[in-house]
């Protein structure tokens, strides 16, 4: 939905392919859905963790927007190390 | 390790209880004393699981080690030191490479260097159970007097962490909420900011800022906050409609 200037993280290029790329690197990144939900709340997104989860199972889209903000969510808790689920600031 | 050296006083554990802000800063105090009583001449790494009928559970552990050997467990919804709290047993990995039944554990924690652990449950009230698992990384730390030795530390902690758990009521926001909302409160504010700013919708602005954190490859929170820190940069746009 943006171009995405050659950066680290590789894009799909279309959203059910990001939605399948999401819930890939959900389950591979041990990260626990109310952690996730959390911290993408924290950045401003505003789906609830019911959607959030509806999302990661592919069973529903949503909003552009909101899915770029699960996907960061989710790069920063990894970036973080496994198991981390902290939000920033702290 | 004579066994009464491995007993924290009862006064040493009503300060902690007297001292702590919350359960989670008790919990960590008790972990520290723990750490600090029973470790002999090899660091033991240690931690405390309490599990509550409501609310979360709370870890609190010696180490970011021992914390990140613990939050594993509960990842796979299993592991040591949840069978002693769900089985309220104690539960001896004498050398986890070669115990077959905590094969996928041990693959789980490889990179943590961790060869033996022992859990025991601490008796707690009903609707509450709590354990202290200890995690070292040499072989043959826990001896038949050590193990006896660290289950009668365990149940000497019970006392206070009932009255702990009965002065700290769970925490309905724990840290991580707070500190979401928190967050949260920054990337909103930066976000109404680049609204004003380039007269732009709500969701254009957060489009916005996410481009941006991805573009510079850095957190969302933190480019949130720098425009925060700069705002008095901005020129003042003066308008004459007010007063």
């Amino acid at each position: 939905m943006m171009d995405d200037g050659g950066l680290g993280t590789p894009q799909p290029a279309f959203e059910a392919d990001q939605r399948k790329f999401a819930a890939a690197q959900f389950r591979s990144g041990n990260i626990s859905l109310p952690g996730l939900w959390t911290y993408y709340c924290g950045i401003g997104g505003n789906v609830d963790q019911l959607g959030v989860e509806a999302y990661l199972h592919e069973l529903v889209e949503l909003a552009p927007l909101q899915m770029d903000l699960i996907q960061t969510a989710i790069k920063e808790i990894t970036a973080d190390g496994p198991g981390s689920a902290h939000v920033p600031g702290l | 390790m004579a066994e009464n050296d491995a007993l924290p006083t009862a006064e040493q554990l009503q300060d902690l209880l007297l001292e702590s802000p919350g359960f989670t800063e008790f919990l960590l105090g008790l972990t520290a004393i723990s750490a600090s009583l029973l470790g002999g001449d090899t660091p033991l790494l240690c931690a405390i699981t309490v599990e509550r009928e409501t609310g979360p559970a709370t870890v609190a552990s010696s180490t970011e080690t021992a914390r990140s050997l613990d939050e594993r467990q509960y990842a796979f919804d299993d592991g040591p030191c949840l069978t002693a709290l769900r089985e309220q047993r104690t539960v001896l990995i004498r050398n986890l490479q070669a115990d077959e039944s905590w094969a996928w554990y041990a693959g789980a924690v490889a990179d943590e260097g961790i060869r033996t652990i022992l859990a025991v449950p601490i008796p707690t009230d009903n609707g509450s159970r709590s354990a202290l698992n200890c995690y070292s990384t040499e072989l043959n730390t826990f001896g038949p007097d050590t193990v006896t030795a660290i289950e009668e530390h365990a149940a000497s902690l019970s006392r206070i962490l009932r009255l702990a758990i009965r002065v700290h009521p769970s925490d309905p926001y724990p840290e991580h909420l707070r500190s979401a909302l928190r967050s949260r409160a920054v990337v909103d504010s930066a976000v109404a900011l680049i609204m004003v700013q380039n007269r732009c919708s709500h969701e254009a602005a957060v489009k916005l800022l996410h481009l941006a954190s991805r573009s510079s490859n850095r957190r969302l929170h933190d480019i949130a906050e720098d425009i925060l820190h700069y705002a008095s940069d901005i020129p003042v746009i003066t308008g004459g409609g007010e007063k």
